[in-house]
């Protein structure tokens, strides 16, 4: 599903975000990027869905290759990849339900079927009786579990997380992360950048760990926290 | 789709409008403003040039005999004019009824002819142009011809102010590309400036379109309808204005005793075609202006 061979990204003349960078995805995985500030989680994801390009390298997402992939193919291909992100990013002016839409509308979807898959996705994710309130009248984990429901209405193929869990507790990151686990227990890939070590070792998936740029371990599933509990206990106390 | 995205177009161009008011009245009335300017300078061209085609079309030719040419070689000498394409009408005027014209025009001036043993003025050639002959150039051309008869002493016609008046025409045409382009480039930037607030103020929203897999005609369209849309009132506003101006102003200027040119003649406003252009130029720079804005956001 997402292939990466040798990927190198640069920023400016000096900074490496990225050094070399090889991993492979498959379809219908869930999986955890960590690291510390500054490891690369973000520029790798950002690349993923073609918002920074590789200076280096070769990324395969769903079978394209991105360094071949032409300017206006671009949002074709960010429909097949739904994007959460730590601060929402939700239009503030729009109604739940018109943020939904919204993101349906912008595919091309017909109008018939809007209002039932809106309808049908906030469900999904128990904002039903919120679909009239504004972005900002919501909690920090019900504006999360809206940006989820754009995210996976328009059923992508690969679900992006960049720290969804950043801003909100333990309690709701928990609500997150199951709301998550459903939507890959329906086929959906997905990747997740985050600190939470907590949440990591909760969920027991596939992890990747990057620093400086560079994958320093790739941990399957059942494995993972036996082999990472030094680390774990390390990166937990710059959790928030 | 398209008609889905059509309509989605416009009712975020009307959003965008309504949320920015203030600017977008502003961008509206100095486009109407800006268009009223070319507009009146247009009806005052417009009208020069009806005049102007008028007097030309007017333009007599008389061409005068030689002195003892008899009625029958005038007659000879009219068929032979006919011939010409450029000829619509050719009237004779016998040195007899030159006189009896020259005395009922200036009967005033009758002291002149008195003690003449003989008629003086000369016979002549009244002639009428046809359709194709009415231009400088053709006119011209057709003295020429006359000109090499040798029956003919002399050709006449408006030279000099038909000259001037087309070189007036010219100057005026060339007056109205400068002022046309100015406003034009002023117009554009206008827009420009009014949707780059909007797209400004809206970022963070484009940002989420550009994520969740918006094409860039698809981001840009709201915003091109917006430029559109204060084109199209901007120009509509303009119309409003020059009709109120050649209505309620204009006859109390021709009232007025100062302009006695515009008095004896009578104006007319802009043709229906004139109307649809200054409608289409409004719209046309709204939409390059807010293309201008939209795609340099796009970029980054």
């Amino acid at each position: 599903m997402i292939r990466m061979s040798n990927v190198q990204k640069r920023y400016g003349r000096e900074f490496r975000a990225i050094k070399g960078l090889s991993l492979h995805i498959r379809r219908g995985e869930f999986v955890f990027i960590t690291g510390p500030s500054g490891a690369g989680k973000t520029t790798l994801l950002k690349m993923i869905y073609c918002e920074q390009k590789a200076d280096d390298g070769e990324i395969l997402v769903n079978g394209r290759n991105l360094s071949r992939l032409r300017r206006g193919s671009i949002p074709y291909l960010r429909r097949n990849i739904g994007v959460v992100f730590q601060d929402f990013k939700l239009i503030h002016s729009k109604s739940v339900f018109d943020n939904i839409v919204f993101a349906l509308r912008v595919v091309g979807t017909p109008k018939s079927d809007t209002k039932r898959r809106a309808w049908d996705v906030l469900r999904r994710v128990g904002l039903q009786h919120k679909i009239n309130s504004y972005p900002l009248c919501l909690s920090g984990g019900e504006q999360q579990r809206v940006a989820i429901a754009r995210a996976v209405v328009n059923d992508p193929a690969i679900l992006i997380a960049d720290e969804p869990t950043g801003n909100l507790d333990a309690a709701v990151a928990d609500e997150i992360m199951s709301l998550l686990e459903e939507i890959h227990v329906r086929g959906t890939t997905v990747v997740v950048a985050t600190h939470n070590m907590g949440i990591v070792h909760r969920m027991k998936k596939r992890v990747i760990r990057l620093e400086d740029g560079k994958c320093v371990s790739d941990t399957d599933a059942p494995d993972a926290f036996e082999l990472d509990e030094d680390k774990i206990a390390l990166v937990k106390p710059s959790v928030g | 789709m398209f008609v889905q995205n059509f309509s989605y177009f416009i009712e975020e161009g009307f959003r965008s409008l309504r949320h920015n008011r203030f600017m977008s009245v502003v961008a509206i009335v100095t486009i109407g403003f800006a268009l009223m300017i070319f507009g009146a300078f247009l009806i005052v061209y417009s009208n020069v040039q009806q005049i102007t085609d008028g007097w030309i079309q007017e333009v007599e030719v008389t061409a005068y005999l030689r002195q003892g040419i008899s009625d029958d070689a005038a007659d000879e000498i009219k068929k032979r004019l006919w011939e010409n394409r450029e000829i619509a009408s050719v009237a004779y005027v016998s040195q007899e009824q030159a006189l009896q014209r020259f005395k009922s025009e200036h009967a005033d001036a009758a002291y002149l002819l008195e003690g003449l043993t003989n008629n003086p003025l000369p016979a002549s050639f009244e002639i009428g142009l046809s359709k194709e002959a009415r231009s400088r150039e053709a006119v011209e051309r057709l003295v020429a011809k006359l000109g090499k008869l040798p029956e003919l002493e002399g050709v006449q016609y408006g030279e000099e102010w038909t000259k001037s008046l087309l070189t007036f025409l010219k100057i005026l045409r060339l007056l109205g590309f400068i002022l046309g382009g100015l406003l034009g480039v002023a117009i554009i930037f206008i827009i420009a400036n009014t949707v780059r607030l909007t797209v400004y103020a809206r970022r963070d929203e484009l940002a989420v379109m550009r994520l969740i897999g918006a094409t860039n005609w698809f981001i840009k369209g709201p915003f091109l309808t917006e430029g559109l849309l204060q084109g199209l009132v901007g120009a509509l506003l303009s119309l409003g204005l020059l009709f109120g101006m050649y209505h309620f102003w204009l006859p109390r200027l021709q009232a007025s005793a100062g302009i006695f040119f515009l008095q004896s003649v009578p104006l007319s406003f802009l043709s229906v075609d004139m109307l649809l252009w200054i409608v289409a130029a409004g719209m046309l720079m709204g939409f390059f202006g807010s293309l201008m804005s939209v795609g340099r956001f796009l970029k980054i």
